[in-house]
Order: C-alpha cells, then sequence, then structure tokens
C-alpha cells in the first residue's frame, strides 16, 4: 500500500487561497485507500465519550490529516510549520436532533489573519437529511458574539455541507456554523480537528504566480460572498480580505476606513 | 335580536356586530341576553388568539430592502424553529411585503445603534413582525 505521508503535498493555488479569504472555507475531496472511510466510519460506531483521547482510540485518523491534499491544503493557510492542535472532537448528530443556532467557536478576540482552521472530516456520505453541517460565507470576518445570533434560523445564500464520504471542510475558525437536524434513522460522524499557525507569513505557502496573482485577487477580493449586496458591508469586506490576503503573502498592510475606493477599478 | 340568526364567521364579535346591524335596521331591539352573548364572544376570541411571530433580517433598516435572512415562530406547544439545509428562500422578498401580506412590524432597528466604519458583525438589520391568529390546541 503506498504511504499517502511520503508523497508531497498538493499544494493550493492563488485562487484556492483567495477562495479561502473571502469565503472563510475550502472543501477537499481526497482519495483514501480503498476502505480507509469504511473503517473509520465502524471505530467512530464503536467509541463514546473519548473527547481528545478520539485519535488514540481511532488512529486510523492519522492517515486522513496526513494525505497529501491535507496537508497541502494546511501548508498553504498555515505555514509549512503548521501543527494540530490538542483539541479535536467527535461530534456525534444523533437521528431525531435539531439543529444548532449559529454561532462561531470560542469568543471574540478576533482578527482578520488565518491562524487557526478547523478540519472537519465526514467519514461516510452526508446527505441534506442527515444532519449537515452548516457553515455561512464570509462570516469569519464578522465579530458578533453568539447571544446575538440566536435569532437566525435561515440565512439566504448558507451552505449545507452535504458531501461525499471522505470529505475534509477546512474552515477559518471565525467561520459561522452549526449543525443542522437529523432526519434520518441513522448518526451522523464528524471529526473535527484544529491546526495551529505558529509563525507569521512571510513569504506564499502555496503554488504562487506572480505573473497572474494581480488578476486573480482583483476579480477575488471584489466579489460578491453572501447576501449583503451593494451595503457597506460588502466595501468593508473588500478592505478586510485585502488586509487578510497582504498578511497571507507576507506583506502586511493595514488598509484604512475607506481603503475600498481604490479597488474600484 | 335572536342568537339563532347569528351567521357562523371566523371573527365572532363582527359576526355579532352584524346581526345586531341587522335587528336595528328592522326596528328590532338588543336583549340582556345578545350582550351576554356578545361578551362570551368577545372573551372566546380573546382567549383562542394567539401571537404568531416573524423575524426578518434586511440588508438595511428601509422596509423596502431585500431580506437576508428569516425565522417564523408558530404559537405552538413544541413548536420548532431551525436552521432547513434544503435552504428555503426568504418567505417574503422585503418586509414591506410582509406587511402587506398582513404582517404588524412590533420591532424595528435602531438607526442610531452603534457602528463601525471598519469591522463588520451580524448580518443584517432585525425586523420583529406578529399575526394574530386563532388557534387551536
Amino acid at each position: 500500500m503506498t504511504d499517502l505521508s511520503k508523497q508531497p503535498p498538493r499544494l493550493l493555488s492563488d485562487d484556492e487561497v483567495l477562495h479561502f479569504v473571502t469565503h472563510g472555507y475550502h472543501l477537499l475531496h481526497p482519495e483514501y485507500p480503498a476502505g480507509l472511510n469504511e473503517a473509520i466510519a465502524k471505530q467512530c460506531r464503536q467509541v463514546d465519550g473519548v473527547g481528545n483521547e478520539i485519535l488514540d482510540h481511532v488512529p486510523l485518523l492519522h492517515e486522513v490529516y496526513a494525505h497529501p491534499e491535507v496537508r497541502g491544503a494546511l501548508i498553504s493557510l498555515l505555514g509549512s510549520d503548521y501543527v494540530m492542535n490538542g483539541h479535536r472532537h467527535l461530534h456525534v448528530n444523533a437521528p431525531g436532533s435539531r439543529s444548532q443556532s449559529w454561532h462561531q467557536d470560542g469568543t471574540n478576540v478576533r482578527h482578520h489573519q488565518v491562524w487557526c482552521v478547523l478540519a472537519m472530516y465526514y467519514p461516510h456520505e452526508v446527505p441534506l437529511e442527515q444532519g449537515p453541517t452548516m457553515i455561512m460565507p464570509g462570516t469569519h470576518f464578522r465579530n458578533a458574539p453568539t447571544e446575538r445570533m440566536a435569532t437566525y434560523a435561515n440565512i439566504k445564500d448558507q451552505v449545507a455541507l452535504a458531501v461525499p464520504a471522505g470529505t475534509v471542510a477546512i474552515t477559518h475558525y471565525d467561520l459561522w456554523h452549526a449543525a443542522s437536524r437529523n432526519l434520518t434513522d441513522r448518526h451522523r460522524y464528524m471529526l473535527k480537528f484544529l491546526f495551529d499557525r505558529q509563525t507569521a507569513p512571510t513569504e506564499p505557502t502555496w503554488n504562487h504566480d506572480p505573473e497572474t496573482v494581480a488578476e486573480v485577487a482583483h476579480r477575488r477580493i471584489r466579489a460578491h460572498v453572501g447576501p449583503v449586496d451593494h451595503s457597506s458591508d460588502h466595501y468593508k469586506e473588500w478592505e478586510l480580505r485585502t488586509e487578510m490576503w497582504q498578511w497571507m503573502l507576507g506583506r502586511p498592510a493595514p488598509v484604512p476606513a475607506g481603503g475600498f475606493k481604490d479597488m474600484l477599478g | 335580536m335572536s342568537t339563532a340568526s347569528t351567521p357562523s364567521s371566523a371573527d365572532p364579535v363582527a359576526a355579532w356586530a352584524d346581526a345586531a346591524r341587522r335587528t336595528l335596521r328592522a326596528g328590532g331591539s338588543l336583549r340582556q341576553a345578545d350582550l351576554d352573548r356578545l361578551l362570551a364572544d368577545a372573551h372566546g376570541s380573546r382567549c383562542r388568539l394567539r401571537q404568531r411571530l416573524l423575524y426578518l433580517h434586511a440588508v438595511n433598516p428601509s422596509i423596502y430592502s431585500h431580506l437576508v435572512a428569516a425565522a417564523i415562530h408558530e404559537p405552538v406547544a413544541g413548536a420548532v424553529t431551525e436552521i432547513d439545509p434544503q435552504a428555503p428562500e426568504p418567505p417574503y422578498r422585503t418586509v414591506h411585503d410582509a406587511i402587506v401580506d398582513g404582517w404588524r412590524v412590533v420591532h424595528f432597528p435602531q438607526q442610531r445603534a452603534p457602528f463601525d466604519d471598519r469591522e463588520i458583525d451580524v448580518i443584517g438589520h432585525e425586523f420583529i413582525l406578529e399575526k394574530l391568529e386563532e388557534f387551536d390546541d
């Protein structure tokens, strides 16, 4: 059997990193060795309440996060010296569950950089009826206490992670998300692992192309993400995206309020 | 006025008033029993009326701006309001469309709410609307 951990990482492109900057997530569909997803799903059904020890109980998970596509995405977003955080959790969404409220993890000490991501792995297919994780694109720039999200239910352009088996969804730590209701008679399993950046970027750590990046960045940074239309939020997002992108490039440059005027083009 | 002549209606008080007008136009008179019936109908109607709530988030505080989020809460024990992964569209295009459909706004966004010229927080501006409708347990 091929040792995936020995293969070179598949780094993201400028366009993929910029999509992460603007949307706050990136989906991977790695090809794992035959039977790996099924074996992990089976082991997940046999463990209960193991918390951070899940990696000891389901050691096959090492193969998931060592896959060249997963490593490549993590290197691209967090630098080559990224580390797996000690906190991880097997999220079980049981039949008959109700949806969670929208929330950001942690507390409101936010920034517009990329120091931590969630890497959510789904060992089995998750159809819309089986409690997919919901994410709201672009909300990683929003600094909103979870209590202030309590009156939302459906938000226009929300995304359901109804995904094939083996999907790894990498999200910015601040992205709004929620588990949704499980209408099926089957449990939904999701492994949430956190990965941390150790050092601020000094140069791109992805497949960076200086020849084409300006056009790609110009298009991505001005794109509409989410339902806010041409509101002031939209133009503030241009500024916050630009600041995050410059930081990722290793050229941090604060963008003052009103800086969007220089991006109108 | 004969209570037997009172037409059935979704609003028993309005029905009572219609019957009373016809009685008076015909030269009849109202009796103590008619007033007792009116009181009973009014009390019963109040008891069945319950408040439906509709939270609408609009892109700005204008009632004509388009909606970015919606949540409806039914006044029934055990009613559930939750995220639907099937991604339904909001039930109305604007708050004004909801008003036209009979919803009453009971909470408006605060125009002078704190804001930041650089940072962003929640999505949209929250309106809360109500509809009083009869519910049977």
